[in-house]
């Protein structure tokens, strides 16, 4: 196809969007990879903490708080289908904040990303048939589980040990101000992020003080944290996971979303070789290809996941206006599975949970899931692109980062802080 | 899940005999998973569980004590099916720290996965090396399969009890070098197949680092030395007593495996401020010039044997643009005064521009655009070094605006041949990025002093040109263009 041939992207309207369908796929997804038959659900077991966390967080965008908790079953038990149960009675399924807390490793002091003993689908509501076994404590899990338990409201559970989770993450922290991910000593600017945003949630991050000064008692480094973040910067304005790593546009959403939330962005501009926050943004529009979809670094394929790494950092930098949000935005509806709801990341590809909530975020951020709704006549709730929560959750919490809101003035003058993003909308028109 | 066509997933799922084959492999896996983490809790709690809590299969915790090498022919057999799950790594790495423990100490009185530093266990690297990279051949991507690469490697390297002789000269034949060197062909070989995996691109730079630290021996004595200098001019504490510090050290160590990026910025004499980077310099000081600069040399030339092989490789002008201020650093040897330093900076700018950039651009313009980009950036003089080398400068720029503009009639002609349909996306992009090149050059140029002086008002209108054209071309990015003609406006 032409890019000069007229599309519903060009006109403005926007095609068919899925909602039923993507809800349904979302909640029964849960049921399915619990099955112990599941191939699916076997592979990715590693990593179940954050299926649900992507899961709760597409259905978040299309649902009120009250409807996922109760379809999701994320405080109190939900009905987990009888027919596999040979008769036995109905089975019900662990409430996700309790499944959350069987997975916390108490000899890291962080979440793994699964248990065994004690998975879904055992036991009823609130008991355990045996003494839950959870993987070792990540970085990457213990951030997820910390955003399930946002979306549920349930930071505040007793049994949330905010400092001992704290103090896991503050150990994680390196000399050079890097994170590795767990004790194991791998280290990765994806990591930085994680670590930043946990402490964030915890309500245990410093925020380095304007006058200069260290502060000796912090129980991490944040200055450090973007320092390092910042020597992982490449010629080309984007970010690798070290020191010399390429550019890789999952990796520039951690290291901006890092600096944001260290209320660092002005970093950005202290380059040389050129180097600034405009050109990160035109690497990041660059990634725009003929199809409308992002890739995630040059010559590669499209595919909807970088829809949030890119919208969301360019979000950040106050930049979105420079790709053309209708263009992606249709390529967003195009990978929509229209018979069994879910986004993959193509056309016509099998959808999977983080293409789902990916897609949706990024349809969020460009302000499409708003137009369908102003559409269909109901309002869709927004997600935050530095911390990847609902917006009302982000403001509930009270978090704050920095963004570099949008206009054409000097870079210092554009440089504020903000719970939730308020620039980019506005810069759509 | 990526690339995995929709159509064919469905029908496949619908396949009787292909769901149920599925249903087993899951039934396995799940059933293995369980097992190891069962097997692994009686290993390592030493407290019996309270009465009642056998589990289903009737086993009581008090009586099964499994062994570690069970757990360890259980990982292998799961990574090898799967080699994504971090925490199935971790068991491993337990397991190998905790096998030669036991096997010396009757009675575990403390944790036995946290082994004091003073006396942690060799392990056998080979049995690693060949399951990383049976896995990394499944699955080329595995992060964790890297990392664990990675932490066999150094856990190697950096134990004390490994005899290494690194006084004779570099191209030599010791056990440590022999497996970097060996690490470096693995790393090729895989880089055939993917140009472009990352992975493996941050895996070669770890081996040349560490090769690089090897050098660090010949003066030190051993690693372990040399581990002890990085922790004391670094001021952390690696031997206080704690596992995760004995972790701090790895991570030390494979941070300074990031030398390469970190000793740029210390060669470049720019502003570098970042902890940790001192003994970074050290390290590399540490090794003789020759040393070093074969090692250097080898990665920039392997950088332009990729590039010569496709022209469109993002990864290999990435790694040039890293490789470029050491390459510098190495042909000044001597002479540092500013007009002679940014004198050999211009010749080495121009042999990227006329060697690699021009073949470059007049072929694939993709990649390479922001390599030219850099180029034009870096070699950006500052006030002192001389009119002369001024002139040059400006030399250098007019001539990338020649060829450039060339490059452009030609797609013009080309163009006019053509039909219509020539002017969509595809064809267009070969004119934008020549496009956007001579409006870097020409926005450049007005920066500048001498030669440019008197023609700042057609830089500016061609340079305006140029945007104009590239709003056409390139739609999708208006208001980038935009942008930048304001910025041209403002200046
Ligand atoms: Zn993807």
């Amino acid at each position: 196809m032409s890019a000069f041939s007229s599309t519903d992207a060009e006109t403005g309207a926007i095609g068919p969007f899925h909602d039923a369908l993507h809800a349904r796929y979302v909640v029964e997804l849960g049921h399915r990879l619990d099955s112990p038959t599941s191939y699916e659900g076997a592979v990715t077991e590693h990593l179940r903490m954050s299926g649900v966390y992507w899961s709760l967080g597409a259905l978040s965008l299309l649902r009120d708080a009250d409807e996922v908790d109760a379809s999701m079953g994320l405080r109190g038990g939900v009905d987990g289908g009888g027919e596999e149960n040979g008769g036995g009675g109905r089975r019900m399924r662990r409430a996700i904040v309790d499944w959350v807390f069987d997975c916390r490793d108490p000899r890291s002091g962080g979440f793994g990303g699964n248990c065994s003993g004690a998975a879904f689908g055992v036991g009823t509501p609130g008991t355990a048939t045996t003494t839950p076994c959870p993987h070792h404590g990540h970085l990457l899990y213990t951030l997820s589980a910390l955003q399930i338990l946002a979306m549920a409201n349930a930071l505040d559970d007793e049994r949330l040990d905010k400092d001992a989770v704290a103090r896991f993450v503050s150990g994680l922290q390196n000399p050079d101000g890097s994170f590795c991910g767990d004790e194991w000593g791998e280290v990765d600017t994806r990591f930085t992020y994680c670590a930043l945003s946990c402490l964030a949630l915890l309500g245990r991050l410093p925020i380095p003080r304007n006058d200069g000064e260290e502060e000796d008692d912090a129980i991490v480094d944040v200055r450090g944290a973007a320092r390092y973040v910042m020597s992982c910067r490449n010629f080309d304005g984007g970010f690798g996971c070290v020191p010399g790593a390429e550019s890789h546009a999952g990796q520039v959403f951690c290291c901006i979303g890092a600096l944001s939330i260290a209320h660092s962005l002005h970093l950005l501009n202290e380059g040389r070789d050129g180097c600034d926050a405009d050109l990160l943004a035109w690497w990041l529009a660059e990634r725009q290809c003929d199809s409308g979809g992002l890739n995630g670094r040059p010559e590669k394929q499209a595919d909807v996941c970088y829809s949030w790494w890119i919208l969301s950092a360019l979000s950040i930098v106050g930049r979105v206006s420079w790709i053309n949000t209708s263009r992606l935005g249709q390529f967003i509806l195009n990978c929509q599975d229209d018979e069994d709801g879910g986004i993959a990341d193509r056309p016509q590809d099998m959808p999977d949970v983080y293409h789902t909530f990916f897609g949706l975020c990024g349809l969020s951020l460009i302000g499409h899931l708003e137009k369908i709704g102003n559409r269909e006549g109901r309002t869709y709730r927004e997600v935050d692109p530095v911390f990847a929560l609902p917006t009302d959750v982000v403001r509930r919490l009270g978090l704050r980062a920095q963004v570099i809101s949008y206009s054409n003035g000097d870079v210092e003058d554009r440089l504020k802080m903000h719970s939730i993003l308020d620039g980019t909308k506005a810069s759509l028109k | 899940m990526h690339g995995q066509k929709r159509s064919e997933y469905k029908s496949r799922l619908l396949n009787p005999k292909t769901s149920s084959k599925l249903a087993t492999k899951a039934q396995q896996w799940n059933h293995l998973s369980h097992e190891l983490l069962t097997q692994r809790r009686r290993l390592l709690d030493p407290a019996p569980p309270p009465a009642g809590t056998a589990d289903a299969a009737g086993n009581d915790d008090r009586v099964a004590k499994p062994s570690s090498k069970i757990l360890l022919t259980l990982t292998e057999k799961m990574l090898s099916v799967n080699p994504d799950p971090s925490h199935l790594w971790n068991i491993r790495r337990e397991m190998l720290l905790y096998i030669p423990k036991m096997e010396e100490d009757a009675v575990v009185e403390t944790d036995p996965i946290r082994p004091s530093v003073t006396n942690l266990p060799n392990i056998d690297i080979q049995p690693e090396l060949t399951l990383t990279a049976h896995c990394l051949q499944r699955n080329p991507k595995a992060y964790s399969a890297w990392h664990h690469r990675k932490w066999s490697l150094v856990h190697f390297l950096t134990n004390p009890t490994l005899e290494v002789d690194c006084s004779t000269s570099f191209p030599e034949t010791d056990d440590a070098r022999k497996i970097l060197r060996s690490e470096l062909e693995l790393c090729s070989q895989l880089l055939q197949l993917d140009e472009r995996n990352f992975h493996c691109w941050n895996y070669r730079r770890f081996v040349v680092a560490l090769l690089g630290s090897c050098g660090v021996r010949s003066t030190s004595g051993s690693v372990q030395d040399a581990a002890e200098d990085l922790a004391a001019n670094s001021n952390v504490d690696l031997f206080s007593g704690s596992w995760s510090s004995w972790l701090n050290r790895q991570s030390q160590v494979s941070m300074g495996a990031q030398l390469l990026p970190s000793a740029i910025k210390f060669s470049s004499n720019k502003g570098m401020n970042c902890e940790g980077v001192q003994y970074i310099a050290k390290t590399i000081s540490m090794l003789t010039q020759e040393e070093l600069e074969e090692i250097i040399n080898n990665e920039w030339n392997f950088t332009n044997s990729k590039i010569q092989d496709n022209f469109s490789n993002g990864s290999a002008f990435h790694y040039r643009s890293k490789l470029l201020p050491l390459m510098l650093e190495f042909r000044l040897q001597s002479s540092h005064s500013p007009a002679a330093r940014y004198k050999e900076s211009l010749v080495l700018a121009r042999e990227e521009w006329e060697n690699i950039l021009l073949n470059a651009i007049f072929t694939e313009p993709d990649d390479q655009w922001w390599y030219h980009r850099f180029i034009v950036s870096w070699v950006k003089p500052s006030a002192d070094v001389g009119d002369e080398m001024l002139l040059e400068y400006e030399t250098l720029l007019f001539e990338m605006a020649d060829s450039l503009r060339e490059l452009l009639e030609v797609e013009k002609e080309n163009g006019a041949l053509g039909n219509a349909v020539d002017r969509d996306e595809s064809k267009g992009a070969k004119c934008k990025w020549a496009y956007l090149g001579l409006h870097l050059v020409l926005s450049t140029l007005l920066e500048s002093k001498i030669l440019a002086e008197g023609k700042a008002a057609d830089l500016i209108e061609e340079a305006g040109e140029c945007l104009t054209e590239l709003i056409q071309i390139d739609p999708n990015r208006r208001e980038r263009y935009q942008n930048f003609a304001a910025e041209i406006i403002r200046a």
